[in-house]
């Protein structure tokens, strides 16, 4: 089993079994660019560093790798219903614990990064899921976003929800 | 290398002797215009001798994250031109937070004190109108003027005056706060709102908080809400309490009552409170579990981070003067460099600093209303509009008289994940939904029911054309015939109609007569429209007038001028059934009794569907097709039975 090193920017080393990776669009650039592949190359003296990623985060994607190990990858956008894909059961769980939490934004802009796009559909979805059915105020309370909007910005949106309420 | 001055001194120079030159030279030329090419000429030279580093030259987004590192008089001097002004006021990138601190006459802005003479803080905040912040906290020491209260309105920010225009308002952010803080906040009759987003868990904190002993509750807090009211609002305040008054849970303090309710998810904590200064008021407290609290609408006005030390919750003050000496109990942090950047390192999940593209997939997963409802501050709104979306159906429909309609494609809509719009029975709705779907929102199938002729249908359909979609179901079931004419007659109608690749036409009946038709046909046939299937129902006698004008076409029109090919097949509902297995296929198959059976009439790629035996006077459905590929027609003969044409009966 060949094992690639992934040293996040707090200089945690991770060695990740190949097959893993990939999944994340960029480390297996990464891996095809420096020739990790090749019987000739010592893949474990060339780590593959991702200064974007903490360590922590690091973990609880590869967590989610080694889950969805053997998964097909998503391949480009389409014009899927989006709406209609559902997060599974384990997926849910690993998300919930930090949904609203900074654990959850990091590690949906750590597989924005790492390209991971399963990843990437599920943690957006999640994100999604929090907003289904909720009210502009309840949004706004739930997720700490402001309301810059003037009384007539205000207004120009309510006209235009006014068939969705 | 040339010093810049020595650099000047040659540019000077050459400038003159050429502009000299060429003016000797033609003799013709405007000064102005040699002037021009002369700088050009001399600025592309000087890049090539002397290459230097511009700002300019960078992409727009690294532009941004330069500004991001900078205080505000920073940005405000980088404002060295358009571009650069356009980009710091994009209001689409404002990601930070700015603390606007008002303390007397200083005005303390990021990183900047300014010192501010008496009448001239509203000018200064009106200084600071789209600066590079998507949140701005205005925090003051001092009761604010109502003029100063106004000009917030223009700096971006959330504003609570927005929504209590006629009180005066305090924001704290990151403060301290403590038992004289808020008396002071009562004596001044201003109104306070903190924000705790740290999750207080343990009873042991509550108890600091309150300075009082807890009984039983589960403690897990996320919201904290002070809010201060004037005292002609105590007594209503009284009785709320009274009403929710437990005398099993009733806590104490030195000074106040408080009354605990507990179930499993909410804590309420409500206290009657004296002032001891110069009016009576109230204080409520309602911790929360991240519920919201529907009986208080202005929970929702306030949305700002705030952390609170209550450690020192029972400080005194001794005196008014005393009190009035300590307003700098406030300590009030300025924005830094932990502001700058998204604040990763806390509990909280700064949505908005997660990158456009990835707040845009977030939509993508929404349904059309979530997603509409989604668009809460003009960050979301303006990614929101920005982005193009897939919707797989929308129903527009207008509710007839009965209700049964509605309910029936309710279900239907329902079933097939439709996103369905109502209009409102007395048309008094605005017809911004879809002037805002048609910005970038692609439509799969577009079912419309409308009733009427009036000025404002003739609008919707305007309004429709602008939509984008594949396939469009136009139901014109409760019309008479006049109307259904005028409706064929409308400009806008028929401009729709040539839009999507399908088309239904529901219940047209004699409105849509052979000349429509015929129009419809030769769009498709010359292919000079997008459609590529029109499903109708037509009278017999249309049909043969219809084939007349057909023949009568040029033959670039012409239906005859290629190879006609006749098949026919079975059929239920919209399905087509293989007329007999392709193994056997010499077998004559049994007319079946429980199908219908329809003829297909090939001319190339054209396809024209009529059912095999049709009633004088009763429409019937009526198809055209046009096959885009090989593929398709060949797939679309597939399971029918070719049937011969006798020759020379080509024309019947």
């Amino acid at each position: 089993m060949v094992l690639i090193t992934l040293v996040s920017s707090d200089e945690q080393n991770f060695p990740v079994e190949r097959e893993l990776l990939k999944q994340s669009g960029t480390i297996e650039t990464l891996i095809v660019n420096m020739n990790l592949d090749d019987e000739d190359t010592d893949a474990a003296a060339m780590p593959i560093p991702l200064p974007n990623v903490k360590g922590d985060v690091l973990e609880k994607v590869i967590q989610w790798m080694e889950h969805h190990k053997g998964d097909p990858v998503k391949e480009g956008d389409n014009e899927d219903n989006n709406a209609e894909i559902v997060v599974p059961q384990w997926d849910d769980d690993f998300f919930k614990p930090a949904m609203y939490g900074s654990k959850h934004l990091e590690l949906t802009v750590a597989a924005s990064y790492l390209d991971i796009k399963n990843l990437l559909t599920l943690s957006c979805k999640a994100i999604s899921n929090t907003f289904k059915g909720k009210t502009g105020p309840q949004i706004r309370e739930e997720w700490g976003v402001p309301n810059e909007f003037t009384p007539e910005e205000e207004e120009a949106i309510r006209k235009e929800n006014e068939w969705s309420e | 290398m040339p010093s810049d001055s020595h650099w000047q001194r040659m540019v000077l120079k050459r400038r003159a002797s050429e502009g000299h030159q060429r003016v000797n030279i033609r003799g013709k030329r405007r000064a102005s215009e040699i002037n021009k090419t002369v700088q050009s000429t001399v600025l592309e030279k000087r890049k090539k001798v002397n290459p230097q580093f511009s700002i300019l030259g960078f992409p727009n987004e690294i532009l941004l994250d330069i500004y991001q590192h900078l205080d505000l008089s920073g940005r405000r001097g980088l404002r060295v031109n358009e571009r650069m002004k356009r980009i710091e006021m994009d209001v689409e990138y404002h990601y930070r937070t700015l603390d606007i601190i008002i303390h007397e006459n200083t005005l303390i802005c990021d990183k900047i004190r300014i010192v501010v003479e008496k009448g001239k803080m509203r000018e200064e905040i009106e200084m600071l109108k789209n600066t590079h912040f998507n949140r701005v906290n205005i925090i003051s020491f001092v009761p604010i003027a109502n003029d100063i209260i106004e000009s917030m309105k223009f700096v971006n920010t959330k504003s609570m005056l927005y929504d209590y225009p006629n009180k005066k308002g305090v924001i704290i952010k990151k403060c301290k706060v403590n038992k004289r803080g808020l008396r002071w906040l009562y004596w001044i009759d201003l109104k306070l709102n903190l924000r705790i987003q740290k999750a207080i868990k343990k009873p042991s904190e509550f108890k600091k908080l309150k300075g009082t002993k807890i009984l039983e509750g589960k403690l897990d807090v996320k919201y904290v809400k002070v809010e201060g009211l004037a005292a002609d609002l105590m007594k209503a305040k009284e009785m709320m309490v009274a009403d929710n008054h437990d005398p099993t849970t009733k806590c104490l303090t030195c000074c106040d009552d408080f009354v605990i309710n507990d179930d499993k998810l909410v804590v309420e904590f409500k206290g009657i409170h004296e002032c001891p200064c110069r009016c009576m008021g109230s204080v409520h407290f309602f911790v929360t579990n991240g519920k919201e609290d529907d009986s208080d609408d202005e929970w929702d006005s306030y949305e700002y981070e705030s952390s609170i030390d209550w450690s020192d919750w029972d400080d005194e003050f001794d005196s008014d003067e005393e009190r009035e000496d300590n307003y700098d109990i406030y300590r009030l942090s300025r924005a830094n460099e932990d502001n700058r950047k998204p604040n990763l390192g806390e509990d909280s999940f700064p949505l908005l600093s997660l990158p456009p593209e990835i707040i845009s997939n977030v939509f993508s997963f929404l349904p059309l209303k979530d997603r509409l409802r989604a668009r809460v501050n003009r960050m979301l709104r303006s990614i929101e509009s920005d982005s193009k979306y897939y919707v797989p159906g929308v129903q527009i429909e207008e509710p007839d008289d009965d209700g049964s309609t509605r309910l029936r494609r309710a279900l239907l809509g329902a079933v097939f994940g439709f996103h369905h719009f109502f209009l409102a029975d007395d048309k008094s709705y605005s017809t911004d939904f879809i002037k805002k779907i048609a910005q970038n929102i692609k439509i799969g199938f577009l079912f419309i029911e409308v009733h009427g002729t009036s000025p404002f249908h003739h609008e919707l359909y305007s309004l429709i054309k602008t939509l984008k979609f594949t396939e469009l179901t136009l139901i014109l079931e409760s019309y008479t015939d006049e109307m259904k004419k005028e409706i064929m007659a409308d400009v806008n109608f028929r401009e729709i109609i040539k839009l999507p690749k399908y088309l239904n036409l529901h219940a047209m009946g004699d409105a849509i007569g052979p000349e429509e038709l015929f129009a419809i046909y030769k769009g498709m046939f010359c292919r000079t429209s997008n459609l590529c299937e029109l499903k109708t129902e037509i009278k017999l006698e249309h049909l043969h007038s219809l084939g007349r004008l057909i023949e009568d076409a040029p033959e670039s029109e012409d239906f005859m001028a290629k190879k006609i090919e006749i098949y026919i097949s079975k059929y239920h509902g919209d399905e087509d059934y293989p007329l007999y297995d392709d193994e056997n296929d010499d077998e004559e198959e049994e007319f079946d009794d429980d199908f219908l059976y329809r003829y297909h009439i090939f001319s190339g790629n054209f396809e024209i569907v009529v059912p095999h035996a049709v009633t004088d006077g009763i429409p019937f459905e009526f198809k055209m097709r046009w096959h885009e590929t090989e593929e398709l027609l060949v797939e679309s003969k597939k399971g029918k039975k070719y049937m011969p044409i006798p020759e020379g009966e080509t024309e019947n």
